[in-house]
């Protein structure tokens, strides 16, 4: 069951009514109730998986709290110890904590690359198996992939890791631990919730609010908007261009297409983070911000703190500081900072290595395949570079006397920013590193301009006029973001009058119905990032 | 204190330290900066910073690196 099913429409009315009925005290029974339903629908398999997940690191992160818990009432106790016996003490704890950690991250992480990466090992097991002789055979089929793996691995994992680092109090109650991990607003697509912020919202006593549950609906028709009218007419034409054979394109049909594919991806995945964070308001439990106006952003570094806002801030949290911190990375850097090297390279030195592991294993986590390493690696060029001549470029701009305050400037930055995303999709979206190559080649050497006027355009998949529903569709999605960035839309919505807050609502209603694609060859369950 | 803003100035120079609150929480203090900042303080006060302290109320303010800092030094 996905967002955009009637199903799910269905699913949240009943679930929204039963959650109200019951008692205020028990709503997080319901809560789970309703989640353990939801995930099961979309296929009770998959069950036994977040169960082992979930308890698996409930269990671990009980025994590491437990461990601090002792070693505080000892040092409290012994009041013998001194600030050398006190530290010894405390390392110790530590390591012993450490054996829990490591025992769970590498399950867990095991399941996870299993269920992700198994599939594409099939033919290369099959060729082994045949070179031995055996008859066995394995096929993708056979492997399960459950329902938003990533999302709830790196959920749990994270809470895991935040306790052993003291940064949050272990909880006690499983039950409540599992509602955390498969509360069914951002099990399919995220966001990637921490235990101190998600969990502790739960706990809350989850009363009914009527702004709150006007502003979801409003929240979840602009998700609807957004999935249905425009991303999923965008994908037919980019997918048309990008399925087109060999030779029949080039040019500027692959810059449109380029460009409308960065559209695509944001108003699909920020979409569906509209609905799952409408969903969650109708049930009084705030679900983090995703993404903050990534295209305004003025360098790839700020656009990875506004674009997909929690998978790259649990990154920087548990895969970049760590490596940063890491015994070896540690001697590295001193080595640079003390060696004759240049401060500003032993900067670049300092960051590469962390930055580089981070990315790549971004990638990784976005897809199989060397175009998603390759993906990687190009988002850790770019800031590296942005590390190494960042100051330079601002240096030299003071001197050619440009205002990087003026509204024109601000502009040449968001393109910028969106140039390099869409050179980072051009990576993977066609498919194969030879698709893209293919692409990137025909991009610059055919010189096509005409394509905009004479017809090439209606090919791909739509006509006239779902060019221009699109068009208009996209207009007023940068509009609305414009509005947004200067105060909340939907409290402008809320300060009209009963009849023209009704009008709009009708409006997108009629608008969604209208114009969003429903159409042959319309897959419900490809909301893009459904697959992690 | 001082030892701490000139490690500071050290990484950055064209961030004003001094008086600011919210350096880590308003990403006035990057995640690149924080690396050197963490390498810059373990060099120049002789101390470990383990990822346990990598939160925001220890890097927001030069007073509260500060009270980090000695706490580490203890």
């Amino acid at each position: 069951m996905t967002f955009i099913q009637l199903e799910f429409v269905a699913f949240l009315a009943i679930s929204v009514a039963l959650f109200y009925i019951c008692p205020v005290k028990h709503r997080w029974k319901m809560l789970l109730a309703i989640s353990i339903v939801f995930y099961g629908i979309a296929g009770v398999k998959y069950l036994p998986f977040i169960l082992v997940t979930s308890f698996s690191v409930y269990l671990a992160g009980r025994k590491i709290g437990r461990i601090y818990e002792t070693l505080n009432e000892e040092l409290k106790n012994d009041t013998t110890l001194d600030r050398k016996a006190k530290k010894a003490k405390r390392e110790e704890a530590k390591q012993y904590a450490k054996k829990f950690l490591i025992a769970c991250l590498v399950f867990n992480l095991a399941i996870l690359c299993i269920s992700k990466y198994t599939k594409f090992l099939v033919n290369p097991i099959n060729d082994f198996l045949q070179m031995l002789g055996s008859g066995a055979s394995f096929s993708a089929a056979m492997i399960i992939v459950p329902l938003g793996i990533s999302y709830y691995t790196f959920s749990t994992l994270s809470y895991l890791l935040d306790v052993f680092w003291k940064k949050i109090d272990y909880e006690t109650n499983y039950a409540r631990f599992l509602l955390y991990a498969i509360y069914f607003p951002h099990i399919l697509q995220g966001p990637i919730e921490r235990y101190g912020r998600l969990g502790l919202r739960l706990k809350q006593e989850l009363r009914f609010d009527y702004h709150r549950c006007a502003y979801g609906l409003q929240l979840m028709l602009w998700g609807y908007f957004k999935k249905l009218v425009i991303a999923d007419r965008l994908n037919i034409f980019i997918q048309s261009v990008y399925g087109v054979e060999q030779g029949m394109n080039g040019g500027f049909v692959y810059i449109l297409a380029g460009l409308l594919d960065v559209v695509y991806i944001y108003s699909d995945f920020s979409g569906c983070m509209d609905i799952a964070r409408g969903a969650s308001d109708l049930f009084g439990v705030e679900l983090d911000l995703n993404f903050n106006h990534p295209f305004c952003s003025k360098s790839v570094v700020e656009f990875w703190r506004r674009w997909h806002m929690s998978l790259g801030s649990w990154f920087k949290d548990y895969v970049y500081y760590p490596v940063s911190t890491s015994k070896l990375v540690k001697n590295l850097n001193k080595k640079a900072r003390t060696s004759k090297i240049p401060p500003r390279v032993s900067r670049v030195l300092i960051t590469a290595i962390p930055v580089s592991i981070t990315w790549v294993l971004t990638g990784t986590w976005h897809g199989n395949g060397l175009g998603y390493v390759c993906w990687g690696v190009y988002y850790a060029f770019m800031i590296l570079m942005s590390v190494s001549f960042g100051e330079d470029l601002t240096r030299f701009g003071k001197k050619l006397h440009i205002n990087y305050d003026t509204l024109s400037w601000r502009f040449i930055q968001a393109a910028r920013t969106t140039l390099i995303f869409a050179g980072g999709r051009l990576l993977t979206s066609p498919g194969s590193l030879a698709n893209t190559w293919y692409i990137c080649k025909n991009l610059l050497i055919t010189f096509n301009p005409w394509v905009f006027f004479d017809g090439t355009l209606l090919t791909f998949g739509l006509n006239l006029l779902n060019i221009c529903v699109a068009a208009a569709a996209i207009l007023v999605f940068f509009v609305v973001s414009q509005l947004q960035m200067h105060g909340s839309v939907r409290d402008m919505i809320g300060r009209q009058n009963l009849v023209v807050r009704w009008m709009i609502y009708f409006a997108a209603m009629i608008v969604i119905a209208v114009f969003g694609i429903y159409g042959p060859g319309y897959d419900a369950s490809s909301f893009v990032y459904m697959a992690f | 204190m001082e030892e701490l803003l000139e490690a500071l100035k050290r990484v950055n120079p064209n961030i004003d330290y001094a008086g600011q609150t919210g350096l880590y929480t308003n990403k006035i203090i990057d995640s690149i900066d924080m690396t050197s900042i963490l390498a810059e303080l373990e060099d120049t006060f002789d101390i470990e910073i383990d990822m346990e302290y990598i939160v925001p109320k220890n890097f927001d303010s030069v007073e509260a690196m500060w009270a980090m800092v000695q706490e580490l030094m203890d």
